[in-house]
């Protein structure tokens, strides 16, 4: 008994057929109104309704619907599921699509080779930073002990450790070995006349049973057993004694003395954090010095230069009791002075050469800072190239929307469209990936060249296994990342639009996108350019900066241990010299010493820089005093007078410069010092640092240069005399520099630099130029038509350029609108890190880089333009 | 055989036997919910015929208009010759296995 005052729930067969066509689900619809009035007969209406309710959503997200959608809307074979025959056909039409467009291909490919290349390299490097110490077998059990030292004005952290440190540890159960490095064996190593500069580690037997360095010859357990016994590696051996057979021979090392060769070490991996030609027996070490040839420190809290401290640890899950032992010792033992926290840390192998920065490192180390820059850099190489990719391809949908819709029409699925279009952006990518290989091998060599040789270190960047497979991995990721805005684009065409005669697909919409890329590029390559040209403005400032004092015709000549006063005679023999001062460093070239100075109200110190000098360094650098006198001319050894500048009269004694004469400073050694001279300020070290308070001192055995003025015209025979001066003081080769060279040569870090960021920029601007290029080709092609109605109607040649061109120009000016301010206030914010002095950016530099950029991208378009406004229209028309 | 036949599944392709020329939806569900003595939604039992059809072991065809139903026609259900045999292979596995069962199996009825 039906009762017509009962209908099943209306909204919720709304619902069913939201999700599948009634005509679908007939039966199903049947099945669940049956049901309701059987339910309508013996339940509450309320059931019955919310039983439908039920059904009903049961239904949609049942399989069953879905299948009845699939089977309903595609041919029953587009559903099978080979898609080994269908790949074959992707690729067959990927082929036919690429090689039927070349322009586009070669476009695409160029300039995604060059997007990848500096990626590839990036790569390259993690990947062989990541091999670095792999070749230890026990690699994952070595830690080395950190230093970590926290002064009142910054924390530092060194990979050495105080040597008593060792002794402690050996206690530990935890601990399997001990491994001291101490890395003051270097020098002239001599044997028969042959001297040959080496330099290695002090360390003891549980070196090899620690790392997997290998002995070509000797035993590992004896050949460090007496402290003369020393292992050198098979590459110097070779060096030094030619073919003899070097074991037992006697070598001697200045000042250490002699050592018998006692065993041979094959040449480590390149990829080690620990370089050594030499392993001396650390029992030489104490010997050493105790003669004084070495700074002792075996039983010394406060001396950890140089010194490491390894160990072999025997399972991950015993470092909590090592930490916590390590951060005992390091309450207990507080050495240095009451201002600075010591702590001791125990580091990872993996994080030897990766991470934050480390002093006092034995290998190099790749600092995270900076390669997040790399990365930052590479992206915005690469990125642009990616979307050039994605721009044209969505350009060319006019052409390519009738093949999608025909397509879709005899029955192909969203899908099948979508992986047809990825599998044409992989196949670009691979062919971009072979020439962004050959890129790649050509910028490797520079690249490592451009590098510091310190960090360079084991940097191979040749194919290895992992490199490969990182590489693999890129090409597929940076294929699926280009290739899948596209894809989705034309998989979502509707077939009925697309087939339709005049369709434009949503014109002004997706060219904001495109233009917005475009815009983007060009804002980044001009980014490089004016960074490049700031960096060339700024280097030509550097050289020229008025340091605060005179650099020219004034030769350091580096005294290598001799007596000053010798030189200094012999010197002054020679008429060219008008004038010899000391120092204990050359001013203005690198970062000064500092000290400690004792501030008496307040009981805690302050930094300050310092350098020693003699009478007539401060009138033969042009050196004014503002206050006072140099150093007097019969200055005793006793230290008691010192020459500050203007800065450290401002800073630690309020700035009043006549109060500040005769006033006594008390250095953290507890020396008390009067000052009698205040200079001007002036820039004591590289223009990286800024002026900072600093004092002359007088200490005559701290001198290690003598800085010679000349008046000279013919330099050669000058240098020459100067060379037999040096001759007959010592066997030494003389180690002489002019003050302005070396002052200039602080400065050689921009060549490197410039030429990166030059490099990056160069291919940041020919992405986007292969990307401009593109678009305008398809412009010009897509209103060839148009341009010869034009004509026809009467336009010149004049207004077609410009109608061409006008909507580049725009995207242009944005593009510089934007760069301009932002690479402007980056510069400004990063470069207090580069330089403390500067000069402001100048306008015309601003200038010089938009005019580049403008005069690059108009060749581009005009490339193209040009040839369409000159074309006869009746060329282009003749064809309708 | 072609796929595994699960116990729901099974279930079903007995029900839709059982019930012969009459086997639709509704009677199915109904059939299933009296005998198994569960409640079974329909989105479930259509999902698993959906899933039979696809093994193969059902087909259907749609019958004539009816007067209930507000018009709509029945699809009715039918066993295929693999699902027969699959039914009569795990029966036979079945039987083999309480005949051989080492421990007693039987109702004392």
């Amino acid at each position: 008994m039906i009762n017509p005052k009962y209908q099943p729930p209306r909204l919720a067969n709304w619902l069913l057929t939201r999700f599948c066509s009634p005509e679908l689900v007939e039966d199903l619809l049947g099945d669940l109104e049956e049901q309701f009035y059987a339910h309508c007969k013996h339940q509450s209406i309320t059931f019955a309704t919310g039983y439908y309710y039920q059904e009903v959503l049961s239904l949609i997200f049942s399989y069953a619907l879905k299948k009845r959608k699939k089977d309903a809307a595609w041919h029953p074979y587009a559903n099978s599921s080979n898609h080994i025959v269908m790949l074959k056909n992707y690729f067959t039409v990927a082929y036919r699509s690429l090689a039927k467009q070349k322009f586009f291909t070669i476009v695409n490919v160029l300039g995604l080779a060059i997007g990848m290349s500096i990626s590839l390299l990036l790569i390259a490097v993690i990947a062989d930073v990541y091999e670095y110490d792999k070749f230890h077998a026990h690699h994952d059990q070595i830690y080395r002990i950190s230093t970590r030292v926290a002064d009142p004005v910054r924390v530092t952290e060194y990979a050495s450790s105080p040597v008593p440190l060792a002794d402690i540890l050996k206690e530990y159960p935890e601990v399997e070995a001990v491994v001291q490095l101490d890395k003051r064996l270097s020098g002239e190593v001599n044997y028969q006349n042959k001297f040959i500069p080496m330099s290695g580690f002090f360390t003891d037997p549980s070196f090899f049973e620690t790392f997997s360095f290998e002995l070509l010859e000797g035993n590992p357990k004896t050949a460090l057993a007496h402290p003369n016994n020393l292992l050198i590696t098979a590459s110097e051996a070779r060096k030094l004694f030619s073919y003899d057979d070097p074991i037992g021979k006697t070598v001697s090392i200045e000042p250490m003395g002699d050592f018998i060769i006692s065993g041979i070490l094959k040449d480590h991996p390149k990829k080690s954090h620990l370089h050594f030609d030499l392993i001396g027996s650390y029992a030489k070490v104490p010997l050493l010095e105790n003669q004084g040839v070495l700074e002792k420190g075996a039983d010394r809290w406060d001396q950890f230069r140089n010194r490491y401290t390894y160990l072999k640890v025997s399972q991950e899950s015993a470092l909590a009791g090592l930490n916590s032992g390590l951060h005992r010792i390091s309450e207990e033992k507080q050495a240095i002075n009451p201002d600075t926290k010591v702590t001791y840390l125990l580091q990872p192998m993996r994080d030897f050469n990766f991470g934050r920065t480390i002093y006092n490192s034995p290998g190099p180390i790749w600092e995270l800072y900076p390669m997040m820059i790399f990365l930052v850099l590479s992206l915005l190489i690469l990125l642009p190239a990616c979307f050039n990719y994605a721009n044209i391809s969505i350009a060319r949908s006019l052409s390519r929307a009738r093949e999608i819709g025909v397509r879709k029409a005899i029955g192909s699925r969203k899908s099948q469209i979508f992986y047809q279009f990825l599998v044409e952006a992989v196949l670009v990518t691979l062919l971009s990936f072979a020439g962004a290989y050959l890129l790649f091998t050509y910028i490797r060599d520079e690249f490592i060249g451009v590098l510091a040789p310190g960090s360079a270190q084991g940097l191979t960047l040749q194919l290895t296994p992992t490199t490969v497979l990182f590489f693999l991995a890129f090409v597929v990721v940076a294929g699926l990342a280009i290739g899948l805005f596209p894809a989705w684009h034309f998989a979502k065409i509707e077939p009925l639009t697309a087939l339709k005669q005049n369709v434009f697909i949503s014109r002004s919409n997706k060219l904001s996108l495109r233009k917005a890329l475009l815009v983007g590029q060009f804002t980044i390559s001009l980014g490089f350019i004016m960074t490049v040209v700031f960096f060339i403005d700024q280097y030509r400032y550097t050289l020229n900066y008025e340091m605060g004092f005179n650099q020219d015709n004034i030769l350091n000549i580096d005294l290598q241990g001799i007596d000053y006063r010798l030189l200094e005679t012999e010197l002054l023999k020679m008429p060219e010299v008008e004038r010899v001062a000391h120092s204990s460093q050359i001013i203005g070239a690198s970062r000064a010493d500092k000290t400690w100075v004792m501030n008496e109200d307040t009981q805690d110190s302050s930094e300050v820089f310092h350098q020693f000098v003699d009478q007539s360094y401060l009138s033969l650098h042009g050196i004014n005093l503002l206050v006072g006198e140099s150093f007097p001319e019969s200055a005793t050894h006793d230290e008691s007078v010192v020459i500050v500048n203007d800065k450290l009269v401002e800073k630690l004694l309020d700035g009043n410069q006549v109060d500040a004469l005769n006033h006594t400073l008390k250095l953290s050694d507890g020396k008390e010092v009067r000052i009698i001279g205040i200079t001007a300020n002036f820039n004591y070290a590289t223009l990286k640092d800024s002026i900072q308070p600093f004092f002359f001192r007088y200490q005559p055995e701290q001198f290690r240069y003598a800085n010679v003025e000349m008046r000279t015209t013919d330099l050669f025979a000058t240098m020459y005399k100067v060379r037999e001066a040096w001759g007959q003081l010592s066997d030494r080769k003389l180690s002489a520099k002019f003050l302005s060279d070396t002052i200039g040569e602080a400065y050689s870090w921009y060549w490197p630099l410039l030429k990166i960021v030059g490099f990056l920029g160069l291919l940041a601007i020919s992405v986007s130029c292969l990307g401009l290029l593109g678009m305008v080709v398809l412009t010009v092609e897509n209103r060839t038509k148009e341009v010869g109605i034009r004509k026809v109607h009467g336009a010149s040649s004049g207004r077609i350029l410009i109608l061409l061109t006008k909507d580049y120009l725009k995207m242009i000016t944005i593009a510089v609108v934007i760069a301009v301010p932002l690479t402007y206030a980056l510069f400004n914010l990063m470069n207090p890190f580069i330089l403390k002095y500067r000069p402001d950016v100048s306008v015309s530099s601003i200038l010089l880089s938009v005019f580049i950029l403008l005069l690059l991208a108009g060749a581009t378009v005009a490339s193209q333009t040009l040839r369409a406004a000159a074309t006869n229209p009746a060329e282009t028309l003749k064809y309708e | 055989m072609k796929g595994y036949l699960g116990e729901f599944e099974e279930l079903v392709l007995l029900t839709i036997a059982t019930l012969g020329k009459e086997a639709y939806g509704v009677a199915i569900k109904e059939e299933l919910e009296k005998r198994a003595n569960r409640r079974i939604s329909i989105g479930a039992l259509h999902a698993t015929i959906s899933r039979l059809e696809d093994k193969g072991f059902l087909t259907s065809y749609m019958g004539g208009a009816t007067a209930e139903r507000g018009g709509r026609r029945k699809r009715f259900f039918e066993l295929t010759r693999e699902a027969v045999e699959a039914l009569a292979a795990m029966k036979s596995l079945r039987d083999e296995l309480w005949h051989s069962a080492q421990i007693k199996l039987g109702f004392s009825k």
